[in-house]
């Protein structure tokens, strides 16, 4: 008994922290409050948003004196050049540093195998791509919204012009969205080789921008976002649109490649694809046609970079949705089924629409023979994937680095024959039709000679007849597929009847 | 009453490899069953399909009466499923981790703050709330784990390999919760390596090789196993001068010595059947042999699966056919799958 009085009460434990899980309201999604609990205590978003804060700091100390002193500059020079110094960080912390954070997102769950424990709850793969991409723009945001208060300083100094700055402040943070988007959605799909390249050529290219070319480009961006012009909203609006499209796509990206196969993400993706390539083209056409040609072209190689690269397997639920169209449907599902069997059809039918859209504009050959090699262009990685690497395991990146090495390949063979000034070597690499995309820039008028759009319809079809060749047994198991999702189709029927008598 | 775990004619291929091939078996509600086979034998796959993770080339699966093809997310709601292997987060607390699953479960409030309170305080996490959750020992891991599985009350628990990398003392506290699970009825299906474990816990095991079922059985008739023709081993142990077994056994038709020993024989008897044992015993004592110690002989489980694939190796010649699906008061049930139609 003396002992027991002796010995010593345990102290009494902490109560436990159970009031913290409540920090975060139910209606966030879990996969956002996830992210943001992990992703605020990261030293990636500390350190710079830290840094950040206290580089403008002292910048402000350091303009503030020479604005006192009076000397060097006038107070207007200091204002714009102060401007222009809060927007290359701000441009380096969310342009660069902001969305290479996504680019292990998806990667690290797939490889840590939490995706499968995150699959067996209630959130889709969309859910879960989705709320990965907004906790980094989130943080993004916290960023932005703690450079605002710099963004207002120069009107102490002068040289202040409120509506396009906070307007380009707004557009930097919209382009770091389809930035952190393009991170997420390739986390999930490339491997590592794409992924390293991304972050750094990316990465590279970006600062690379940002330091030599951006602060000389301010003004004409502030000039473009006064609104003056009517094409200049237009531009806007376009700009808005295909941003908003770009985040959508890498997003959905990164879903289909962790999304069951039962689960259709093929269809909607290259409507939606479709509908912003034609809206896009009409809005920018007042501000120019090269723009609209060159903005549409990027989005149909965005869509031909999923095309070509979605796994051809799904299950025979897919086609349901079709079947009950009829032969209809059949032959809308030859278009919208998941795979790159059904996505070099739709390439067909994307190049086709381009070809139209062309017509009805401004017919002239130099823009058919520039959306040709183009189309040639996303079409040879695609040839050499189905001809020489079919059953590469991640066709995607197969797809991505022969596109990336066929660019660069252009762009040498460009600047080799500038100095030397020789055609020659473009046509024996015409078989690359990037490389003639010089020859065709430099047929202005409809009067040229017509040898480079016959050489890009040439090339062209080749590729696309090629494509459609080797697809033609993926087509042909889809009506293998439809038949066993008829039966499954029927025998649903038959069982939905069978309960209501 | 549908079994809890139902797969019939299951075949997974991945190219020309024959992950499953074409395997059936039921498994009661409320009981709980080892699954086992070397690595490779498709262990994993199997559980997957079962766990939604993965589409069977052919064949069926229901959890419950419900096809884990046609129904996965109605199937995701009756399922806990424990990976072999997995990764925790960075910079996430025990507690935060159990709340993000929560959450994606659909708990909210008071709810959530319960069904956390619950399965921290069943899975002893309580101590661990504000721990990094990838700074754990392999043992709370996977005490973590189990938690996350039991968060939406599963009425089947899938577990891969749960002892896999676990010291001693965590392989009995993961023992233990298994047990607990067991006798508020979940029926659980786990697979592992140790089975000597396995044996202790599940009311059955399931033999897999090459994709293939090879036995099913509960653990016991493993144990007292018999040879190929059916012969089943005893140990006889005497007082005095051990040849008196083998003089017996001499004079006697019906009971061989397989070897003799220090104090006795090692012998065998044609037939498994306990009361011709029972009539042997009887009639050594009744000719006067001393017998002290007249047990059947217990092999470990491990020589059974080594025994089991040994006879397959040699033709399957040890093979028992599968009982029929249709008895009802089978507790444990499998047979192996036709092949499927060209």
């Amino acid at each position: 008994m003396a002992e027991q009085s002796l010995s010593p009460t345990p102290p009494d434990l902490p109560a436990l922290p159970f009031e913290r899980i409540n920090e975060f309201p139910d209606r966030l999604s879990p996969m956002l409050v996830k992210e943001l609990r992990q992703g605020m205590r990261t030293s990636s978003f500390v350190i710079p948003f830290v840094v950040l804060q206290a580089i403008l700091t002292i910048v402000i100390l350091i303009v503030s004196l020479f604005s006192l002193g009076g000397r060097l500059l006038d107070s207007s020079s200091i204002g714009n050049w102060f401007t222009g110094f809060i927007l290359l960080f701000y441009g380096l912390g969310i342009l660069v540093f902001q969305p290479l954070r996504g680019i292990s997102a998806i990667a690290s769950e797939v490889r840590e195998n939490t995706i499968d424990l995150m699959t067996l709850t209630s959130l889709t793969a969309w859910r879960i791509v989705y709320g990965k991409w907004l906790s980094i723009v989130s943080q993004s945001a916290l960023i932005a919204g703690a450079i605002l208060p710099y963004l207002i300083i120069p009107y102490f100094f002068g040289g202040l012009q409120l509506l396009p700055q906070l307007t380009l402040w707004l557009a930097l943070f919209v382009v770091s969205s389809a930035l952190t988007a393009l991170t997420v959605g390739i986390s999930a799909v490339g491997n590592a080789l794409v992924r390293g390249l991304l972050v750094v050529g990316g990465a590279a290219l970006m600062m690379g921008y940002l330091l030599f070319g951006f602060l000389s480009q301010i003004p004409h961006f502030m000039e473009m976002l006064t609104f003056t012009r009517g094409e200049q909203t237009l531009s806007v609006i376009a700009f808005l649109i295909t941003t908003c499209y770009l985040c959508y796509f890498f997003l959905e990206l990164g879903t289909s490649a962790i999304a069951p196969s039962s689960e259709n993400r093929a269809t909607r993706k290259r409507i939606v694809g479709l509908g912003v390539l034609i809206l896009t083209y009409l809005l920018l056409l007042p501000t120019g046609e090269g723009i609209a040609l060159f903005t549409a072209m990027g989005i149909t190689a965005c869509i031909a970079l999923d095309l070509f690269s979605e796994r051809a397997t799904f299950s025979p639920i897919v086609c349901w949705k079709f079947l009950r169209f009829g032969f209809l449907g059949r032959i809308a599902g030859r278009f919208f089924y998941p795979g790159w069997g059904t996505g070099s059809l739709f390439f067909l039918v994307l190049t086709l629409v381009l070809c139209v859209l062309i017509y009805l504009t401004n017919p002239n050959p130099r823009y058919y023979t520039m959306v040709l090699l183009g189309i040639g262009t996303l079409a040879l990685p695609a040839v050499i994937i189905q001809v020489f690497a079919r059953n590469s395991t991640n066709r995607f990146s197969s797809y991505f680095f022969i596109l990336m090495v066929t660019l660069i390949l252009s762009l040498i063979l460009s600047l080799l024959s500038e100095i030397f000034s020789g055609e020659l070597l473009l046509w024996i690499f015409s078989f690359i039709p990037a490389s003639l995309l010089p020859l065709a820039l430099e047929s202005g008028s409809t009067t040229e000679p017509l040898i480079v759009l016959y050489a890009a319809i040439g090339i062209s079809s080749i590729y696309l007849l090629v494509i459609l060749a080797t697809s033609l047994q993926n087509l042909s198991q889809l009506s293998v597929l439809e038949s066993e999702a008829q039966r499954g189709l029927d025998d649903s029927l038959l069982g939905s009847t069978g309960a209501e008598r | 009453m549908s079994a809890a775990i139902s797969v019939r004619n299951l075949y997974r291929y991945f190219g020309a490899l024959k992950a499953v091939d074409g395997i059936s078996f039921d498994i009661p509600h409320g009981s709980v069953c080892g699954f086992v086979g070397a690595n490779g034998a498709g262990k994993t796959t199997t559980m997957r399909i079962l766990a939604t993770l993965d589409y069977p080339t052919m064949g069926s699966a229901e959890i419950c009466g419900i096809s884990v093809t046609d129904h996965p997310d109605k199937v995701r709601s009756l399922i806990g499923w424990m990976p072999d292997n997995f990764g925790n987060y960075d910079h996430m607390t025990v507690l935060e981790y159990l709340d993000f699953y929560a959450r994606a479960l659909g708990y909210t409030g008071e709810d959530r703050k319960g069904r956390i309170e619950e399965v921290m305080a069943f899975a002893d996490l309580m101590p661990l709330a504000d721990r990094i959750s990838n700074k754990l020992s392999k043992g709370m891991t996977q005490r973590l784990c189990l938690g996350r599985a039991l968060l939406h009350d599963p009425q089947v628990l899938i577990m891969d390999e749960p002892a896999a990398g676990l010291d001693p003392r965590a392989r009995v506290e993961l023992k233990h919760l298994i047990r607990i699970l067991a006798e508020e009825g979940k029926t659980i299906f786990i697979s592992s390596h140790i089975l000597s474990e396995l044996g202790e816990m599940c009311d059955s095991l399931l033999f897999i090789n090459a994709g293939r079922i090879v036995h099913h059985g509960d653990a016991d008739s493993l144990r007292y196993g018999s040879d190929a023709t059916g012969g089943v081993f005893y140990d006889v142990q005497v007082h005095g001068n051990p040849d008196s077994v083998t003089d017996w056994i001499v004079l006697n038709h019906g009971v061989e010595v397989i070897e003799t020993r220090k104090q006795g024989a090692r012998v065998r008897l044609p037939d498994p059947d306990p009361a011709r044992a029972a009539e042997v015993l009887k009639r050594m004592v009744r000719d006067g042999v001393p017998v002290i110690e007249f047990h059947r002989e217990e092999r470990n489980l491990e020589d059974a699966f080594i025994d089991i694939l040994g006879q397959l190796e040699q033709g399957g010649a040890g093979l028992k056919a599968p009982p029929d699906l249709s008895t009802p008061d089978a507790p444990f049930t499998s047979s192996d799958a036709a092949p499927p139609a060209p």
